[in-house]
């Protein structure tokens, strides 16, 4: 291998981010508990990463890079439909993909979709991997009043579900997933 | 002495055998002034090459070994200034047009080159290697820490190791980079030497979304500096271009620009897409160098590719299935070429780079007759020169020609002007054009800061966005 490498521990740094974040919670993540289990000092993680928002952010793409997985994997399984239909299967299924991440990754989900992300909207790294569906409309052929109109449905529909696996996440058994399946057939008929 | 992996590397870089005869023990000497080992040669010619180059193409063959022909040229400077040779030297973003006059009429008599973009592009995109002059000058002057251009480091680095001579003069082109001309001050002040350095400038105080090129005053106040500039060229080197050597080399280049018009044409339109986004912006990047080996080899590796990509057309080939999503760049990090490959890994051609990609707007004669302004009109043609909004248009034709799914920004984290440049524009763009435009943090010259691992889950969040974009639209 001809190529002399400055940083090689970044990876280990996030892959521990993350696993922390996973089991112990976003609020129990510190440049401390980081350094702890790396086996290293504070400073030393500063010297990879110019803060740990950087750590969250990197935490925030894979967290991404996850669900988009789900869903684009469970997206090629469909057969072509109807515009309309296909729509709503493709709004299912995103939710599906959503709450299934937010069961296996509750902790990254509240990371990336609560008010601790929230500066990672407006991340020029980050901000397109958020408001997927109301991107989407643009990619659909329609006239132009109707695709104002699914970008409004896709972003209400986005709002809907992200609450509703907030409530499902703080509430807990007392929220079932039958009834949050319920809830989120039912806003897709109310909206599509 | 491993001789024979040498020799196989100037085969896979398109030389012949006759020149490989007589090429093999300079390339051997040359490479040992780059700091190029057995090993690293070893590791181009059976790793690195044929990962990230196609190397089944002549014509890309070709074009790596132009600039290979390039470096070995460089290596001999020492001995060419000593043989009384005049010594120029230039740095991007100067436009080709006088250093390849100079060339034209100074003949073996003079050497001209953008040695630091040679230098990054081979050790970079041939050898992953591009920290061979660059640690130099981390370790003493600015360093790992501190942003700065890899080009001009490299510059700095190239001669703190004595790789390259001072040369007889540098034409520094400050006029859309004020590090490269701060640059040549350093080295003069740093290293005590005899760096004899020529600045060209411009203000930039035009207006948001001025057509700077309709802008009379400006582009008289550009040609001036340019005439300026070669005035003192002249009295250096002693080389007089006449008006006419110049508009000889401004139909070379719009010759040439055609040709790389008509490559992007085939290849961003071309389902499966033939040739990798690195392809199109190595060899886009040509049209902007003045090559002291000569034109000859540009012309030929450019024809090659272009008369191949139409085989590869016909032939419904390309290194990714049809219906594979494209992915426009403003740079496509060639230099850092494992970056392409991994979106191809995942399913996701890099397409071209708004830079190097020649526009039709480009190509369209300007209003001017005098050749220094009809340089200086080109020069306000290209987006990355110009005020932003302007920019901004420039930039929105060439994604109206070349339709991408989707635009990349990024890899000029280092950069004052560009750098916040592409982040400023990003959101614009994407409101104007409606497709996405993703933004990844980065150094197009020198991945030291970051490795495959640290881009995987970014390229991999981006590619499943895309394909499943591709999908439902």
């Amino acid at each position: 291998m001809a190529r002399k490498k400055l940083i090689f521990d970044r990876q280990k740094i996030i892959d521990s981010s993350f696993n922390i974040i996973l089991n112990e919670g976003i609020d129990a993540f510190t440049a401390r508990r980081l350094a702890l289990e790396l086996k290293i000092s504070s400073m030393t993680v500063y010297n990879y990463y110019k803060n740990i928002d950087e750590i969250k952010k990197e935490v925030v793409i894979r967290g991404f890079s996850i669900l988009y997985k789900m869903f684009f994997n469970a997206m090629q399984e469909q057969e072509r439909l109807s515009t309309k239909d296909y729509i709503k299967r493709l709004c299912r299924i995103f939710a599906t993909s959503m709450i299934n991440f937010a069961r296996e990754y509750k902790e990254i989900y509240v990371l990336m979709f609560t008010e601790h992300g929230s500066k990672f909207r407006k991340d020029h790294e980050t901000r397109l991997f958020y408001n997927f569906l109301p991107q989407l409309a643009d990619r659909i052929r329609l006239g132009q009043d109707e695709r104002a109109d699914l970008k409004k449905k896709f972003y209400l529909y986005e709002i809907i579900i992200q609450g509703l696996i907030m409530e499902k996440i703080r509430k807990a058994n007392d929220f079932p997933r039958h009834q949050l399946d319920e809830y989120v057939d039912f806003s897709l008929d109310c909206l599509f | 002495m491993q001789e024979s992996i040498y020799k196989e590397f100037l085969q896979l870089a398109g030389f012949d055998q006759e020149e490989i005869a007589t090429c093999l023990p300079e390339w051997i000497v040359a490479a040992k002034k780059l700091g190029l080992t057995a090993e690293d040669m070893h590791y181009a010619v059976r790793e690195w090459l044929p990962k990230h180059w196609n190397l089944e193409l002549a014509g890309i063959r070709k074009c790596i070994g132009l600039y290979i022909r390039e470096v070995m040229e460089i290596t001999k400077l020492h001995q060419h200034k000593q043989n009384g040779i005049k010594v120029i030297f230039g740095s991007l973003p100067a436009l080709p047009f006088i250093f390849q006059a100079i060339k034209r009429i100074g003949g073996n008599e003079v050497f001209v080159s953008y040695p630091d973009i040679c230098l990054v592009t081979v050790l970079g995109s041939f050898f992953h290697k591009p920290s061979v002059f660059i640690e130099k000058v981390d370790s003493c002057t600015i360093h790992a820490g501190c942003s700065h251009c890899g080009l001009v480091k490299t510059r700095l680095g190239a001669k703190m190791t004595q790789l390259i001579p001072s040369p007889d003069v540098i034409w520094s082109w400050g006029i859309a980079c004020n590090e490269a001309p701060k640059m040549d001050e350093l080295i003069n002040c740093y290293l005590n030497t005899d760096w004899n350095a020529v600045f060209s400038s411009v203000p930039h105080d035009t207006y948001l979304g001025e057509v700077e090129e309709e802008n009379e005053e400006r582009c008289a106040y550009i040609a001036a500096q340019i005439r300026d500039g070669q005035k003192q060229i002249e009295k250096v080197t002693g080389i007089v271009v006449s008006e006419e050597q110049i508009r000889s080399s401004l139909e070379f280049v719009d010759r040439f620009m055609r040709k790389v018009h008509y490559l992007h044409d085939l290849a961003c339109h071309a389902d499966p897409q033939p040739l990798s986004g690195n392809e199109l912006s190595l060899i886009g990047q040509m049209m902007t160098l003045p090559f002291n080996t000569g034109f000859a080899y540009v012309e030929e590796a450019l024809d090659l590719t272009i008369k191949e990509v139409e085989m590869l057309i016909a032939q419904k080939k390309g290194s990714l299935p049809a219906g594979a999503p494209r992915l426009g760049c403003y740079f496509i990090p060639f230099c850092v070429p494992w970056v392409e490959r991994m979106f191809r890994e995942n399913g996701v051609n890099l397409s071209f780079s708004t830079f190097y990609a020649a526009t039709r707007k480009l190509m369209k004669p300007t209003k001017y007759q005098d050749p220094y302004e009809i340089m200086a009109a080109k020069m306000l043609r290209m987006p990355g020169i110009v005020n932003i909004a302007y920019e901004l248009d420039l930039t929105f034709e060439i994604i109206k020609e070349l339709h991408p799914d989707a635009m990349l920004q990024g890899f000029y984290n280092f950069d004052r002007w560009m750098g916040v440049h592409h982040r400023i524009t990003t959101k614009g763009m994407e409101e104007e054009m409606k497709i996405p435009h993703f933004y990844i943090e980065g150094n197009m010259w020198d991945d030291r800061a970051y490795r495959t691992e640290d881009l995987k889950t970014r390229v991999e969040s981006i590619s499943h966005f895309l394909k499943m974009n591709k999908m439902i639209s």
